[in-house]
């Protein structure tokens, strides 16, 4: 089988990467900044699709830089990387080859823990609390198949990276459920909760998952919290996605459009991976979402938002109970804690 | 048995006889036939696999001749059909064997190989078929029956009796006395435009020639025009 | 036949081979300053004069030169050269014999280094597929079948440095009126090209009899030669068969190339079909490529860049 390997366009230093993919019904975009230059730790946004059985994966890794930023990986080329660098780098690889093999959803969590173990950790002394990890980093990945006019998909997540369907008739709909003990997504945004989950080399994790048929044309992605965290509601990130996409002409100008509006709100490394599927051009998807994008702009964008502090959470607190339905309609119930 | 027999496909069977004149004048051709015996069934391989095509079962025969009315003891000598690459050892052992010498006078024994070329033991099972008659010769030959050769205790029998005779067994679309398979056979001629091969060349169906400048022989011939030529008769 | 030979008046001006040929010598001639191509025929031959052969022997073979004419002038009854859109129909401009031999005379085509029809770009290659899509269509138009449609039959010409290839459609020799082809044994078609139901024929398969063989036989071997001119290779058959057509019969499934466009694997594979009847016309395949993006090939599998670093050493503690 020949691999192609989509291009990488890259902007100037500080300005992120971006790849893009213009092909039968399928269009996909990739956008990768980093908070301070050399040190992003999410890996670069993986999208992978083949022809032949019409299915492909998209995925995000957030190395997790708080809990692994002390001990530290040489890599080949003589350059030394933290180990949550190397973490998200090493999931992507493991998600890439599981997915080329063809493996089942079951045996992801053996591979990613095969891949991890083949960098042994520094000495055990030098890992001081429970709370450093080795190689950790997070994880959201969209497994698709397309048969019979919908998209058979396979969400597979651990962490705070998220897993997202795009559609003209609900906007964005959350496919994950971020492993924090807040389950509120706007309280999430608030108080930047404590993850219970994510993946590692020396502790236990799990890879929470789910199962949804898609009808066609459908948009998905994935992103990290560098795309959704830092947004003054949810529907915020929404607002975002879909006014670069009316800006642009093109798949590639939506990239670019996408890194320079999430440069100019984000805190963090952000990274993001999205395929239109079922849209023949770039025109057709942004038509389907032109309407969409106005609605979404007049009622959560924000020009009339409150600037007194109080007025401004009370109105936030409205504009999320009004958008949180839709967003919350293909997400997976809450864990209940025994 | 070749592995081919056990696929669903089409089997494609080639048969090629190649008669070639070893009097003394013909020592580059025979050189060449020689250098060539072991890889002549991967070369020609090649050049169908090039083309798509996949021979199936491939024979070769040759008969050597020189003149019955000249010399009757090593007038004709000849092989089995040899399946290739099996018998190529085989092959290669008779055509070394093969030496240029004699003749006698100009004409030669041709006919009398063509003869018995066309009388071969054909493939005719298999799918498709390619019955491929080489002749390589730098002289005339003698008619059929000609008097001083007949009384050859080596003579072949049940040679016709002319070369209206040899056509009827060579046949034609509707013949009903044909020996060869119309669509099947060809006949290739590396042979000067004289008696018998320019009237052969003008009435026979099926046939090439390629004649030979006059007096310069076959000398160059090359082995891969030879291998063209069968492989786009193919 | 040899170089300065003239056969009614038509000058040979290159060694005479049956490079290509089937059935066939050829050689490029000239007449009156004219380029030609002449195809000397290996079959039929006409009794010579005064021959000394049975009466029988002769009758025999003069009616089967009078059905070899009877089929060319009927054909060429119904292609004539002047026909409108069909400048790139390579007919015969002269039928003779000569002798006992007969022979055939086009245009000559001037084919100069063509590159592979497959790293042609998607317009270019629409452009060719057309071309010979429309010349199929002509034939197909007054009920005549090509007979045999491969590469080899097509000629692939580019005029000029910058210009577009165009496909010249050569060897009318075997075609047949749609549903009558000639006998089993006669009828001439290419092993890799064929259609099943010609296999079946060829083969004297009494289940497929010669009304079977129509326009739609040419249909499939045209989806076989786009196919080839888009990827530079046929269908996916299996290395049991020996063609596309084996493997059908056999009850085995082509494989369209998979970096073919959705359009395009549709249109080939129902063109390629085992079943005679529900292969589309040559108006369905020129209209599917009316629009030239079908003619893309795409990778098979994608995958977006990553770092390709390893990280093979051994870790150490970073220092503050
Ligand atoms: N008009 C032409 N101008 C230039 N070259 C030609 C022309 N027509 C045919 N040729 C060349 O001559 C070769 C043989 O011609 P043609 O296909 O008509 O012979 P054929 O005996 O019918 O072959 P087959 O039966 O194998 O198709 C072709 O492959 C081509 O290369
Ligand atoms: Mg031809």
């Amino acid at each position: 089988m020949t691999a192609v390997l989509i291009e990488g366009l890259l902007g100037a230093p500080g300005e992120g990467t971006v790849w893009r993919y213009d092909g039968d019904d399928l269009l996909a975009l990739g956008v990768w900044t980093e908070r301070s230059r050399g040190g992003g730790e999410d890996a670069e946004p993986l999208f992978a699709h083949r022809v032949s059985t019409a299915e492909g994966i998209l995925g995000v890794f957030d190395g997790l830089g708080g809990s692994g930023s002390t001990a530290a990986c040489e890599l080949s080329d003589g350059t030394t990387r933290s180990g949550a660098w190397v973490g998200a780098r090493l999931a992507r690889l493991g998600v890439a080859s599981w997915f080329r093999g063809g493996h089942a959803p079951e045996s992801l969590r053996t591979r990613l823990v095969e891949v991890l173990r083949a960098v042994p950790p520094p000495r055990p002394s030098k890992i001081v609390s429970s709370m450093r990890r080795w190689l950790p980093t997070t994880m959201a990945t969209v497994r698709y198949r397309l048969t019979g006019g919908q998209a058979e998909c396979r969400v597979l997540w651990a962490g705070d990276s998220r897993a997202y369907a795009l559609s003209p008739g609900w906007g964005l709909q959350a496919l994950t459920r971020d492993h924090t003990d807040e389950t509120d997504g706007l309280e999430q945004l608030i108080c930047d909760p404590p993850m219970t989950n994510v993946i590692c080399a020396d502790q236990e994790f799990t890879i929470d998952t789910q199962v949804l048929l898609l009808p066609l044309p459908s948009v998905l992605l994935c992103a990290t919290d560098g795309f959704h965290g830092y947004v003054a509601t949810p529907a915020h990130f929404e607002c975002h996605l879909l006014r670069a996409m009316q800006e642009s002409c093109d798949t590639r100008e939506w990239a670019e459009r996408l890194v320079r509006h999430v440069l100019g709100y984000t805190g963090d490394d952000a990274s993001l991976s999205l395929v239109a599927l079922g849209y023949p051009g770039f025109d057709r998807l942004r038509a389907d979402f032109a309407q969409r994008a106005e609605q979404v702009e007049a009622r959560y964008g924000g020009c009339d938002r409150p600037a007194e502090e109080e007025a401004a959470r009370r109105w936030r607190t409205r504009t999320w109970n009004e958008y949180r339905p839709d967003y919350e309609r293909l997400m997976p119930p809450p864990v209940e804690p025994l | 048995m070749t592995s081919d027999q056990y696929r669903g496909n089409l089997r494609y069977a080639v048969d090629i006889v190649l008669c070639i004149d070893v009097t003394e004048s013909m020592t580059p051709v025979l050189d060449m036939v020689k250098k060539s015996a072991l890889t002549f069934h991967e070369r020609l391989n090649l050049v169908m696999s090039g083309k798509g095509k996949e021979i199936s079962q491939l024979r070769l025969k040759v008969i050597a001749f020189r003149d019955f009315g000249d010399f009757a003891e090593d007038a004709i000598k000849e092989t089995d059909f040899l399946v290739f690459p099996e018998r190529a050892a085989d092959f290669d052992r008779f055509v070394r064997e093969l030496f240029a010498s004699g003749g006698g006078d100009v004409p030669e024994s041709g006919l009398e190989a063509l003869a018995l070329a066309i009388n071969a033991d054909w493939e005719r099972g298999l799918d498709r078929r390619r019955h491929v008659i080489v002749m390589f010769t730098d002289a005339p030959a003698h008619p059929l029956h000609a008097p001083e050769a007949v009384t050859a205790h080596t003579y072949p029998q049940g040679i016709p009796g002319d070369l209206d005779g040899l056509l009827e067994q060579w046949g034609y679309a509707r013949s009903q006395t044909a020996v060869m398979e119309n669509a099947a056979k060809r006949l290739v001629l590396f042979a000067p435009d004289a008696y018998p091969w320019n009237e052969i060349t003008e009435e026979w169906n099926m046939t090439l020639h390629f004649p030979s400048v006059a007096g310069q022989g076959l000398a160059d011939l090359e082995l891969h025009e030879i291998i063209d030529t069968i492989a786009n008769s193919l | 036949m040899r170089v300065g030979d003239v056969i009614r008046g038509y000058r040979i001006v290159s060694e005479p081979t049956n490079s290509g040929g089937g059935r066939c010598m050829w050689a490029f001639a000239q007449r009156g300053g004219r380029d030609y191509f002449i195809k000397r025929f290996l079959d039929p031959k006409r009794p010579k004069e005064g021959s000394t052969a049975s009466a029988r022997s002769v009758r025999l073979r003069l009616e089967a030169c009078e059905e070899f004419e009877r089929r060319h002038r009927t054909i060429m009854g119904l292609l004539r050269p002047d026909a409108v859109g069909g400048g790139n129909l390579v007919l015969a401009l002269d039928f003779f014999h000569d002798g006992t031999t007969y022979y055939k005379v086009t245009e000559r085509i001037h084919t100069a280094r063509t590159p592979p029809p497959r790293v042609l770009t998607p317009l270019r290659k629409a452009v060719l597929l057309r071309t010979l899509g429309l010349s199929v269509e002509l034939l197909h138009g007054v009920g005549v079948v090509h007979g045999d449609l491969k590469p080899g039959n097509v000629l692939v010409r580019q005029s000029r440095a910058a210009a577009y290839h165009i496909a010249k459609l050569i060897d009318f020799d075997d075609a047949y009126v749609s549903g009558r082809p000639p006998d089993r044994e006669d009828i001439a078609g290419d092993l890799v090209f064929g259609a099943p139901e010609w296999r079946r024929y060829v083969h004297g398969d009494a289940d497929v009899p010669p009304e079977w063989l129509t326009t739609r036989t040419d249909v499939f071997s045209l989806g076989l030669i786009a196919h080839h001119y888009l990827t530079g290779a046929l269908p996916g058959f299996g290395d049991r068969y020996a063609s596309p057509a084996d493997a059908l019969n056999e009850g085995a499934e082509l494989r369209i190339d998979e970096r073919l466009s959705a359009p395009m694997r549709g249109l080939l594979a129902a063109m390629t079909a085992r079943s005679p009847e529900v292969r589309p016309d040559t108006r369905t395949f020129l209209a599917v490529l009316r629009n030239p993006a079908v003619c893309e090939v795409r990778a098979p599998y994608l995958t977006s860049p990553g770092s390709r670093t390893r990280m093979s050493r051994p870790t150490r503690e970073r220092q503050p």
